[in-house]
């Protein structure tokens, strides 16, 4: 019951994670970066490079790139310099969905900033890559280990843990209390669209611990047996609240409702300067408007919201009903007349699958406010509560 | 006794208000109605009323120990009492001494307890009537809000007299005592480009030093202005900022006294640039990115901040979309209603404005996608203080989960906890409060009753939970950072 298994028609292993970059980026990196950086680095190709071995997360990735566009920045003074990586910069920022690269973009941008002046130009360029490149190799890595270590303590043997989708920390933290011989038993959510997951799944089951995948409408449901909510993140946001995989905040809704601790993951360089009010407040480059300039594809992970093909084809509103996405009106025509633009295309094709448009207003994050979480274990030492980390990230911009 | 009943109310919420007096009446009331009853109370000097409090509490603290006295809690406030009637005087426990006698007239249904209606203290005559026509001030002084300043015309003829005050700052006090000059913001520039004008004329006595003899020069005057109307927290913190800066004039040395003139002079032009304009124009690039088209946009009366963060909004987004917009609801209430001064700076720039009053903002809300607040300081516990009706608004916005967005320079953070809208506050004008301006005939005149107290408080205090971001000139911040922030204050900018 509880493992309610969906392994239905998942789309063939989402490439490299579930919010990361789709495949068609060539077009939009050739004609963007040909005219942005003079000096013909390709920025946005370096983030993909860096990106692609799916080991280094986005803010790491982004910081990668930038420290390689300064290798190959040809720009003799610190202005010059200065004005090329806010040009690359902001290709990064306007092109890459995940937040994450925005907030690894403003901990390079204050990293440049704090460490100028000084030393003459050629050698502080060298000091710049050297640093960074050690913080993307060494430090980097180093918080996840810290965290997880951290973490850990907050897993007691014989505990039950329900994650949502795929974080590398949480996984981290899990197969280190494995190793610590603590019993564990892990609940995960399907985590639609992307399916990650399935990934936990396969990866903590590999590893030889008890894991079920759940339903993403499950949640409510397992939630009395589990012990404590544990999820990654993509960004933290100066409210103290935590940018995530869609469907994380109504796990912490589900989880406060019914008193079990919420706790999350988040690496120190996840932290964004970003104040949402809203859900829909997050500064993520808009599709449609990309979509229109540039004429491309979009950049958007192209992992189509599949609908399970044990259906009947011949029930749209069924099929509807499992897509919470459609808005209430359009469902109520659709029973009426099944074939509309924007609805489940069953006639062409053996699979349904949303149209773009339906894509294009699923949203691939959500904003967990503040007061659901319990704690947020960064790799700044003691666990923070989301008040303390909006204050840390208030010391660091105003300085 | 025609007014006995609607006195009633009145007493009863003195009595309320009071909770820690209900012990010395019951030992100073034989001795009242031993004088011979009200008109004996006025004779009464204050040493006289100290005494009887003095045994008033000694009494409270023996009926305390007593098992099953409702008041056994409240008996260490009495303190605070006898504070208050040091520092006024005879006046002032005579009013007091009023009170009691309303309260105890009002009888237990006041909720005054068993202990003092079995206590057979001897009832007022019936023929006894209230001593007539009590100033406001008095009635005000009766009140739970006695320990506010009282707000009076500056008489400005004395303080011409003095030749201790400047003109410039006499004609200030008065702007701002009128009300002519309000919000916080205006009142801090006016005050500092003021003292400015001061430094600039002011000479330095020959055996004198300068960064000794200004303080003293610019005493009297931060005083006088005191008077005309509480400076508040923003500008409590410029004229401690000028104060340092005075300070370390001192620490520098040999500089003539034109030099130090000039640099407090343009000291004081950077401060107004930096912490007022400047902060104003960031927090209207930051804030104005939260308004989107078509959205909803609350705002509460009038705040300098929020009308330039409109402004801006819409002229950006005219300019990026002629056909993009947004609307603004101008919530207002009586009696300042400065909620019209926005609405005609608004609407007459091209926005879309909707005007109501208080009343109907519940049902307006819903349809709110944000609500943009002024303030005239936020405290350290990030509380607003801001217009009264602020935290009506807040409350009204977290119920229909609409964001409420605080717009604060950070030279209006107060390193004060508030807890509430009573221990601070200010004592706004009374004459317009009675007038129906739909029903001129119905107008009450409040100097024929006395059992009467207009109450016109000028702000409110928000509690941090209501306010979902703070706006400054570094960022958007939650109101728990504040102390962050306040730790920060010499760093910033």
């Amino acid at each position: 019951m509880a493992g309610v298994a969906s392994p239905l028609s998942l789309s063939p292993a989402p490439s490299a994670r579930g919010t990361s970059r789709p495949t068609a980026q060539t077009h939009a990196s050739g004609s963007q970066t040909g005219k942005n950086s003079p000096k013909g680095f390709d920025v946005l190709g370096a983030y993909k490079r860096a990106i692609e071995d799916g080991k280094v997360p986005h803010p790491i990735a982004a910081i990668l790139a930038l420290v390689e566009l300064v290798e190959a920045s040809t720009a003799s003074t610190v202005t010059g310099l200065a004005s090329e990586l806010t040009i690359g910069r902001q290709a990064l920022i306007n092109t890459q969905l995940s937040l994450g690269v925005r907030a690894g973009c403003q901990l390079w941008e204050r990293f440049f900033a704090l460490s100028m002046g000084g030393e003459d130009f050629p050698s502080y360029k060298r000091s710049l890559i050297s640093q960074g490149r050690s913080f993307c190799a060494i430090t980097a890595p180093q918080c996840r280990e810290k965290i997880a270590e951290l973490a850990v303590g907050f897993l007691r043997d014989d505990c039950v843990i329900l994650t949502h989708s795929y974080s590398r920390t949480v996984i981290q933290t899990i197969l280190r209390a494995h190793k610590q011989h603590k019993r564990i038993k892990v609940y995960v959510t399907e985590a639609r669209p992307g399916c990650l997951g399935m990934r936990t799944h396969q990866v903590l089951t590999a590893n030889g611990i008890p894991c079920t995948v759940v339903l993403d409408s499950a949640v409510a449901y397992v939630m009395e047996r589990v012990d404590m909510v544990l999820v990654g993140s993509e960004a933290v946001v100066e409210s103290g609240g935590l940018v995530s995989s869609v469907g994380t905040y109504q796990v912490a809704l589900v989880a406060k409702s019914m008193g079990k601790p919420f706790y999350a993951l988040a690496e120190s360089y996840k932290f964004l300067r970003h104040y949402p009010l809203s859900q829909t407040d997050l500064p993520i480059p808009s599709i449609s408007s990309s979509n229109s300039s540039s004429n491309s594809t979009t950049e958007r992970p192209l992992i189509p919201l599949e609908f399970p093909t044990l259906l009947p084809n011949s029930h749209p509103p069924i099929i509807n009903a499992s897509n919470p996405l459609s808005r209430p009106n359009s469902t109520g025509s659709q029973s009426r007349s099944p074939i509309i633009p924007g609805t489940p295309n069953t006639q062409q094709s053996e699979r349904v699958e949303m149209t773009k448009e339906m894509e294009l207003i699923n949203p691939m994050v959500d904003i967990t406010t503040p007061d659901l979480i319990d704690f947020i274990i960064t790799d700044l030492g003691a666990p923070l509560s989301p008040t303390s980390v909006s204050q840390y990230l208030v010391a660091q911009f105003s300085s | 006794m025609a007014n006995e009943t609607p006195s009633e109310s009145s007493a009863t919420s003195s009595q309320n208000k009071q909770p820690k007096q209900p012990k010395p009446t019951q030992n100073a009331k034989p001795e009242k109605a031993a004088t011979g009853g009200g008109a004996g109370d006025k004779v009464k000097s204050a040493k006289d009323l100290k005494k009887e409090k003095r045994a008033a509490a000694v009494a409270a603290r023996a009926v305390s120990d007593v098992p099953g006295s409702n008041e056994a809690g409240i008996g260490g406030r009495p303190s605070l009492n006898t504070q208050n009637s040091g520092i006024d005087g005879g006046r002032k426990g005579s009013t007091f001494g009023q009170t009691v006698q309303q309260h105890h007239q009002s009888g237990s249904s006041s909720g005054a307890g068993p202990s003092h209606s079995g206590a057979g203290i001897p009832k007022r005559p019936n023929n006894y009537s209230e001593p007539s026509a009590l100033s406001l001030s008095t009635i005000q002084q009766n009140l739970f809000f006695s320990h506010l300043p009282k707000q009076e015309f500056p008489d400005t003829s004395a303080a011409l007299t003095t030749g201790k005050l400047h003109p410039i700052i006499i004609k200030l006090g008065v702007l701002m005592s009128s009300g002519q000059l309000r919000g916080s913001n205006a009142r801090t520039m006016g005050m500092m480009s003021a003292f400015r004008e001061v430094i600039r004329d002011y000479e330095c006595p020959d055996q004198a030093v300068l960064w000794k003899d200004l303080p003293i020069y610019l005493s009297p005057m931060i005083a006088w202005l005191e008077t005309c109307r509480p400076k508040g927290v923003g500008g409590g913190n410029a004229i401690r900022w000028l104060k340092s800066e005075i300070n370390r004039l001192g620490e520098q040395g040999d500089r003539s006294e034109a030099e130090q003139k000039d640099y407090l002079v343009e000291a004081i032009g950077l401060y107004l640039r930096d912490r007022i304009e400047f902060a104003d124009k960031v927090i209207a690039d930051n804030a104005k990115e939260k308004i989107r088209n078509g959205d909803t946009v609350v705002t509460y009366a009038r705040s300098s901040v929020v009308e330039r963060v409109l402004l801006e909004a819409h002229r950006d987004m005219k300019a990026s979309d002629p056909g993009a917009g947004f609307n603004v609801v101008v919530v207002d209430s009586r009696p300042l209603l400065e909620g019209q001064q926005s609405l005609e700076a608004l609407s007459s720039a091209g926005i879309s404005c909707t005007y109501i009053l208080l009343p109907l903002l519940s049902s307006i809300l819903s349809q709110a996608d944000l609500v943009l607040l002024g303030g005239s300081a936020l405290h350290s516990d990030g509380a607003l203080y801001s217009r009264s009706g602020t935290a009506i608004v807040s409350m009204l916005a977290k119920e229909h989960r609409v964001p409420v967005v605080a717009c604060v320079e950070t030279y209006k953070f107060g390193e004060k906890v508030v807890l509430d809208g009573v221990s601070t506050n200010e004592l706004g004008k009374v004459d317009q409060l009675l007038i129906n301006p739909n029903n001129p005939k119905s107008n009450i005149q409040t100097s024929k009753i006395n059992n009467l107290t207009p109450l016109h408080l000028v702000y409110d205090v928000t509690p941090p939970s209501l306010i979902t971001a703070v706006c400054t000139e570094i960022g958007f911040i939650p109101p728990s950072s504040v102390p962050t922030v306040l730790g920060k204050a010499s760093n910033v900018v």
